[in-house]
């Protein structure tokens, strides 16, 4: 498309802009006006593309046309599908770990030099952590596939972890 | 990084009698581990569980009783890991919330066991949720470190969002669950703001540093005022979130009518009264630092802000509660027309006479401890009707002189407490407070005594219309047959607000003037020179940042 | 230009506050004033790291209150999502305006 040639054309001219004038000299003000004329030129293109494109082409609406795939499968439906909440579980087990090592951190920064005094702190507070997840994981919260009596609680609306983990 | 071992962190690091003073927590966390190992071992028995709690809340309290004994001659037992940090505070004052706390916690579970034991079928869950929020209290009540006031206060906060929507097919619950989960949320971002401004302010997480720059501040020789202003203000948003006082009491009516009544008297009775020692321990721990530098005349302002707020959060209360049928929400409407009297008192503390600050924060004291039997014995009755009649309203209380004279007696006896009638034991908090800010002789003192006088009169109409429903009307409802456990618990309730208040009023106050005298006894770290030039060394590394910010500059120079 | 000093993180951070009061004063969806919250704790993070490093060297007060502030943040969007979820099905929306049923 002409469209195309003319961009190219005009990033050229606004990189010789940019350029011609002793690069070495300085600086700030031909970099900003070269960036400036850049964008402006930019700017202006795509009106004026969208704008004579606008005003010459030929007006035929069709719902077909407006669909997101014009040739293909037809759209199924919305793409906002509700994810199932066995995710949100998977998350909510993510989220407890992550943080967990966030807090390791500083732990591991300083391990070398604390040696075993800082063993056992860190032994408590992974036992703070294990503990409900060895709960939820017994309780069945983690199955993906439940079995039927186990569907009573579909949502872990309180984890015990949450607590725990901001002591 | 050798930074952290630079310091001699490990050398301080809390041991042995250390680890004895805060006993009760870890008991509190080791309950809420057994109460998640008993399902793996033993199943998912509600009896078992809470028994297992039983057992735990026990042994919490019998260390608490320790800890406060051991406490009660030292004066403020300093347990912090870096000297000075306030990053946990175990004295008089957390020892006592920490040993009332868990005997109302024991009167929960026991108002749980009565009425939702039966049905519940998520035992685990809820208690470590409710030994959770237990816990976030006692950690708000021991601590002037903003750290851990904000994880504390967090850590209160979070269980008690999901304890208010516990019941996942009611539609009350998950809304009044979702509103105060925004609610806080918001207010907890904001506090954080706050407090990461303080911090930068003051170069310190410490909350006596803090005053000192803020007196400092006021005093036209520190930080720009109007940044100080915003930062205390935002940071202060978080705590009047938890006491629910204007304009952070929206989430407070909603709450606790959807919540379950043992979940509502949790909320309403010892989540409203951490909120209010923690706000005591800042206040006091300000005055202490600001009436040492004799700065006191300068922050006059914040004792007009707070009086105002007070004034405006106890008429709001009083006058909401005037058109609610639903004893709960009745009784959430006047819980924050209450926070609103305990923050008059907190006004009177910000004053050039630290005699007077005494004052204030020991009637507080007292008030809060009262305020504490008067919930526990309206909400409990309430709660017991409630699970007899199937409903909340103001008509299932008609007659009830004669269907269940055991719970209309208490009932009466705690209402008009609330309202704050002679013989009966909210009186002397009211008038501890009256009399407090009377010593002021100040228009700020007259004006919050009007405010309380009129708001005591206009408080008397909701209260007694209860009152007339139970004693004058009958309707002919069915008898009700209250659990004896329930009744004990109102009952002692009430014998504690009529009678034994008022005998040993005296020898009450006395112990709450010795708790408050000892907030005020100046730590090394607490105590600060109105000199400018005194000023410690870290903060002049806080200055660096000032020069940065060169609208600060001109303040910076004077300094020399 | 001169060196990034404090004042620019500072700056950084009152912006990202301001969105996020912003978000959370319009959205009228939970997960979107969620959302903001999560933009007010990041701009608290951004002061929490700037004045620690501007208040001098051996001082880690600022950074170590970042991270339990990410912590706190974890805690509560993990929370708040499931009450979000609890709401969901009972209203079967999670807009905050159809919460009506508690009033007066």
């Amino acid at each position: 498309m002409g469209c195309v040639a003319l961009e190219t054309v005009l990033a050229v001219a606004a990189c010789v802009v940019q350029a011609s004038p002793a690069p070495h000299q300085g600086t700030n003000v031909e970099l900003v006006v070269g960036l400036v004329m850049f964008l402006l030129a930019g700017f202006l293109l795509a009106f004026v593309g969208l704008s004579v494109g606008r005003i010459a082409r030929p007006n035929m609406p069709h719902p077909e046309k407006a669909s997101t795939y014009e040739c293909g499968e037809p759209a199924i439906g919305d793409s906002w599908v509700q994810f199932d909440l066995r995710f949100y579980t998977v998350a909510l087990v993510f989220i407890v770990f992550d943080v967990e090592v966030a807090l390791l951190w500083p732990w591991a920064v300083v391990y070398r030099d604390m040696g075993g005094a800082a063993f056992w702190p860190f032994l408590v507070f992974f036992l703070l952590i294990a503990i409900p997840f060895l709960y939820e994981w017994k309780s069945g919260y983690l199955d993906w596939v439940r079995a039927s009596t186990g569907q009573r609680r579909e949502s872990v609306l309180d984890s015990p972890e949450d607590a725990e983990a901001s002591t | 990084m050798n930074v952290i071992a630079a310091t001699d962190y490990w050398a301080n690091i809390p041991i042995g009698e250390h680890l004895w003073l805060v006993s009760p927590m870890i008991v509190l966390v080791c309950t809420m581990l057994a109460v998640v190992t008993c399902p793996i071992l033993l199943g998912r028995r509600t009896r078992t569980i809470t028994a297992v709690v039983a057992i735990g809340v026990t042994a919490a309290f019998v260390m608490a009783i320790r800890v406060a004994m051991q406490v009660a001659d030292g004066g403020t037992s300093g347990l912090s890991t870096v000297s000075g940090s306030g990053m946990l505070i175990i004295d008089n004052l957390s020892a006592g919330y920490q040993l009332l706390m868990l005997a109302f916690l024991g009167c929960v579970i026991g108002l749980w066991w009565i009425g939702s034991a039966a049905t519940e079928r998520d035992a685990p869950e809820f208690f470590v949720l409710l030994l959770g929020s237990a816990l976030g209290m006692v950690l708000m009540v021991s601590t002037s470190n903003l750290l851990m006031i904000v994880m504390a206060i967090e850590m209160a906060s979070l269980p008690s969002y999901a304890l208010v929507s516990f019941n996942k097919r009611d539609r009350a619950g998950a809304e009044g669950g979702l509103k105060y989960m925004i609610f806080g949320a918001i207010c907890a971002a904001i506090m954080l703001y706050g407090a990461s401004l303080l911090y930068g302010l003051a170069g310190s997480l410490n909350f006596a540093d803090i005053a000192k720059m803020v007196a400092l501040s006021f005093a036209g020789g520190g930080r720009d005022v109007v940044l100080v202003s915003v930062a205390l203000l935002c940071f202060f948003a978080g705590v009047a979130f938890k006491i629910s006082a204007v304009p952070f009491h929206f989430w407070c009516p909603d709450a606790f009518q959807a919540a379950k009544i043992e979940v509502t008297t949790w909320l309403s009775v010892v989540s409203k009264a951490a909120g209010l020692i923690l706000l005591v321990r800042l206040v006091a721990i300000f005055c202490g630092t600001v009436g040492a530098a004799g700065l006191m005349h300068t922050v006059e302002p914040i004792a007009w802000g707070i009086a105002i707020v007070a004034a405006i959060t106890c008429t709001l209360g009083n006058i909401a509660a005037y058109r609610q049928r639903s004893v709960k929400r009745l009784l959430a409407y006047s819980s924050i027309a209450h926070a609103g009297y305990m923050l008059m008192a907190t006004a009177v503390f910000i004053h050039p006479d630290v005699a007077g600050s005494e004052a204030g924060i020991s009637a507080l004291l007292a008030y809060v401890f009262i305020y504490l039997f008067m919930n526990l014995g309206a909400f409990g009755v309430t709660a017991m009707v409630y699970w007899a009649t199937g409903t909340d309203d103001i008509d299932a209380f008609t007659g009830l002189i004669r269907r269940a004279p055991a719970l209309a007696i208490p009932m009466i006896i705690c209402l008009m407490s609330l309202v704050g009638l002679p013989p009966f034991g909210g009186f002397l908090g009211k008038w501890w407070i009256w009399i407090a800010l009377g010593r002021l002789d100040s228009t700020l003192g007259w004006f919050l005594i009007m405010v309380m006088g009129l708001n005591t009169v206009v408080s008397l109409y909701y209260y007694l219309r209860i009152v007339v429903r139970m004693t004058l009307r009958d309707d002919g409802q069915a008898v009700l047959r209250p659990s004896f456990g329930g009744m004990a618990m109102v009952n002692v309730c009430a014998i504690v607000l009529f009678p034994v208040m008022f005998i040993f009023a005296n020898g009450f106050k006395s112990t709450a003037d010795h708790f408050a005298r000892r907030m005020f006894v100046p730590t090394a770290d607490a105590t600060v020179s109105a000199e400018p030039s005194v000023e410690g060394d870290h903060s002049a590394m806080a200055d660096a940042w000032v020069d940065d910010a060169a609208g600060h500059n001109d303040r910076d120079v004077k300094r020399p | 230009m001169g060196t990034i000093g404090l004042t620019h993180y500072l700056v950084v951070a009152a912006i990202l506050f301001c969105s996020g009061m912003f978000v959370m004063a319009t959205k009228r969806n939970a997960i979107g004033i969620l959302i903001g919250v999560e933009l007010v704790l990041n701009s608290t993070n951004i002061n929490f790291v700037a004045f620690d490093r501007y208040l001098g060297p051996g001082q880690l007060d600022g950074q170590i209150m970042a991270l339990f502030v990410i912590v706190l943040a974890a805690a509560e969007a993990a929370l708040a999502v499931a009450i979000c979820m609890n709401f969901y099905r009972n209203l079967s929306t999670i807009d905050v305006d159809h919460g009506t049923e508690l009033r007066g």
